[in-house]
């Protein structure tokens, strides 16, 4: 056997391991889903082949047309503004708070990252009750009405998209503020010699050098957008009605409530397709703004 | 030196894949270890009668798995865990065995038992309400458990027709009752000018009325819809569907929800929300019983079990609230079953160990320390005196069961969330009833 042969093969055996766990609990997993989605399968019976059917079936479901417009509608109302947001907080702490109190409070607001989203759903549910509730004895010390925040059709999602936010925000804003500080300090002085403001510098040189995070920020923001569950779950469990079903929480429902798991294995392969989707444009986009720059 | 690494590497390499593979490949470890580690890993259990840790797993003792719910309050005196540890200790005794019991919370049951069941580390023994029988039994999970029974056993057995479904003894009814009842704050109604309880839909809605009127920051009639779990529907809507005569499925199985008795049901439930006797946030309600207490809901519809537990209100119950259907009106009761699945490998013990649990001696005991219900055998009395005392003689023709037919929980979901939609103005009482027939019949039968 030759060096290089040796060395190949050496190679091959270092990730032996990590292949062999990634093929056992991600690869196989897809395509055994991919198969059963091509079947009626219930899991108490052996599966029987019925083509395409469950694909054909999922576009004239009307509570997965729900939980695909719910789940659109809170991916484009939480990746902005978790976005925006971990980017403005990261910029405030890297300029204006660089010191113990900064490190305290990006401390502060990595916790609900942490915290079990089971956990910060039920103390959300506290805050947001109608009677009693956290949020409107607020309002109603200054006289507002109450808000039927998790029992209206038009605030429940949006309620959701709240706690979201709140939860992801700080781990973004690590990120970013990481980035942030990579950036070379020389890069502000010359802008300050040059004139620039603030403002000038930010979106000059801040932006476009963070462009890198913001594509993971964006990319990982979607991806969990579309995977959301356990928040709608507990906080709502996918009502009223059907304003807070969201598409995993439908895959979840058919595959264990309805003992339907092959048609939630067709679900799941179109909300795989839809994510690669996305994520191909959104990549499209992040290629294009880089050539430009 | 670098030879001697590169072989080190190499070996570790090696060992993690080889661990890895024996880790993927240790399926085939018998289905007994495998329940019982099951059990012993749960984090809702941690019994000292698990199969792994007795001493008596070390011999030939048999092994049963046990899945029960839980029913103790969380303030109670004993958990349902110590309970049924204790009452299975004289059991495992005279009958050389371990039962590993587990307590199985209501969130996520009916998945739990799907998974489990379906991955051969289910119980021999569970626990199924009417729900959840019909896939069981169409798919053979379930053991038919009458030629266990003596003739004089089964005589015995109050409600042992009960368990009789699809042509099969496939249940042992454990828990029978807990029928739901309104229940009025006296005090209250008394403030509006109430002095009896409603018993009627007309005079429910005058007194829902006049509550609102008399008292305006009182809900004259909570109801929580916003419950995540369709269970809500046996207190808010099943009373009211019987009440106006109405039949879930045929004899067919075929879904009658959609009728003139839903409609009239189902209007009278959005009048009532439209007047405001039901309030608008009970969209967001989960917890009925809390608001009750509080003094900030006047009435509401609640288990008796559950209403036994509210000792700090002045409250009266009406037994059933005649509808259109007059005195053929109708509530929920609970018919919950002990089931043995076809999995066990020792279905004699087995069926001792159902027969044990169902015993006056474990029931009676059962109702006194963990959850006041009915008895359900005819040699054990119901246990204490109280407002219910009569309740199961007198009214027993007007308690009703959910029927067992396909994807009832399916069913339920879809319905649920359509009177939620109702409730909140977005859905006709027509269309939930028409949508949730059609949605059935495409997507869930």
């Amino acid at each position: 056997m030759t060096r290089k042969k040796r060395q190949a093969v050496q190679g091959f055996l270092y990730i032996l391991p990590s292949f062999v766990l990634l093929a056992f609990f991600a690869v196989v997993p897809i395509f055994m889903t991919g198969y059963f989605s091509l079947t009626d399968y219930n899991m108490m019976k052996a599966p029987s082949f019925v083509g395409l059917q469950n694909y054909a079936k999922v576009f004239r479901d009307s509570y997965m047309k729900a939980a695909a417009m719910n789940t659109l509608i809170y991916t484009v109302v939480t990746v902005p503004v978790q976005t925006i947001c971990a980017l403005g907080f990261a910029a405030f702490f890297a300029v204006k708070l660089q010191n113990h109190a900064g490190g305290f409070l990006r401390s502060v607001m990595f916790i609900p990252v942490i915290a079990s989203a089971i956990t910060a759903a039920t103390i959300w549910r506290i805050i947001f009750a109608t009677d009693g509730g956290v949020l409107n004895s607020i309002l109603g010390v200054f006289g507002a009405p109450k808000v039927n925040w998790l029992g209206g059709t038009s605030t429940a999602l949006i309620s959701i998209c709240i706690v979201a936010i709140w939860k992801n925000i700080g781990y973004f804003m690590v990120i970013y503020y990481a980035g942030i500080m990579a950036i070379p300090k020389e890069l502000y002085e010359a802008a300050t010699i040059d004139g620039a403001t603030i403002m000038q510098q930010f979106s000059m040189i801040t932006l476009p050098l963070l462009k890198p995070i913001t594509y993971l920020v964006v990319t990982l923001g979607i991806i969990w957008s579309f995977q959301v569950f356990d928040l709608s779950y507990q906080m709502t469990g996918g009502g009223p009605g059907k304003a807070t079903v969201t598409l995993v929480m439908g895959i979840y429902n058919t595959a264990f409530k309805q003992h339907k798991m092959g048609y939630a294995c067709s679900i799941a392969i179109l909300l795989l397709l839809l994510v690669l989707v996305v994520n191909f444009i959104e990549n499209l986009f992040f290629r294009e703004k880089r050539g430009q720059k | 030196m670098k030879k001697f690494s590169k072989c080190l590497t190499l070996g570790l390499a090696a060992m993690m894949g080889g661990s890895l593979l024996a880790g993927c490949g240790s399926s085939s470890a018998p289905a007994s270890s495998s329940a019982a580690d099951s059990a012993a890993s749960s984090t809702e259990q941690s019994a000292g009668t698990t199969a792994a840790d007795s001493p008596a797993a070390s011999g030939d003792a048999a092994k049963l798995t046990l899945w029960l719910p839980p029913f103790a309050g969380t303030d109670g005196d004993i958990t349902d865990l110590d309970f049924w540890t204790e009452k299975l200790k004289p059991f495992e005794e005279e009958n050389n065995c371990t039962v590993s019991v587990e307590i199985t919370p209501w969130d996520g049951y009916e998945e739990k038992y799907l998974t489990g069941s379906t991955s051969d580390d289910g119980p021999d023994v569970g626990y199924l309400y009417m729900e959840m029988f019909y896939d069981y039994i169409n798919n053979g999970l379930l053991t038919d458990i009458d030629s266990y029974f003596t003739d004089e056993e089964k005589k015995n057995y109050t409600y042992y027709n009960l368990g009789s479904i699809l042509g099969g003894q496939y249940g042992l009814p454990i828990v029978v009752g807990n029928p739901r009842v309104l229940i009025c704050n006296m005090d209250l109604l008394k403030q509006a000018g109430v002095e009896k309880v409603p018993s009627t839909w007309d005079e429910l809605e005058s007194t829902g009325l006049a509550l609102k009127k008399a008292l305006p920051d009182v809900a004259p009639l909570m109801q929580d819809w916003g419950n995540p779990h369709y269970g809500s529907l046996n207190e808010i809507y099943w009373p009211f569907f019987w009440g106006a005569g109405g039949e879930i499925v045929d004899a067919d199985g075929n879904l009658t929800i959609d009728t003139d008795a839903g409609k009239t049901a189902t209007e009278y439930l959005k009048k009532l929300k439209d007047e405001g006797v039901i309030p608008d946030s009970a969209t967001s309600n989960d917890d009925t019983i809390t608001s009750f207490k509080n003094g900030e809901a006047a009435m509401i519809y609640v288990a008796t079990s559950n209403a036994l537990k509210i000792t700090d209100v002045n409250w009266d119950y009406a037994p059933i609230v005649q509808g259109p259907a007059g005195d053929q009106s109708k509530t929920f009761v609970a018919a919950d079953s002990l089931v043995m699945f076809n999995k066990c490998k020792n279905k004699d013990l087995a069926a001792k160990l159902m027969k044990y649990l169902t015993s006056a001696e474990v029931m009676s005991d059962f109702h006194k320390r963990v959850s006041q219900q009915p008895a359900i055998t005819a040699d054990d009395t119901y246990v204490s005196e109280d407002k219910f005392t009569n309740l199961f003689a007198d009214y027993s023709d007007h308690f009703q069961t959910l029927p067992v037919f396909a994807n009832a929980a399916g069913m339920y979901d879809t319905l649920f969330k359509n009177l939620q939609s109702m409730m909140l103005g977005d859905m006709q009482p027509d269309e939930v009833l028409s949508e949730t027939t059609d949605y059935y019949n495409n997507n869930l039968k």
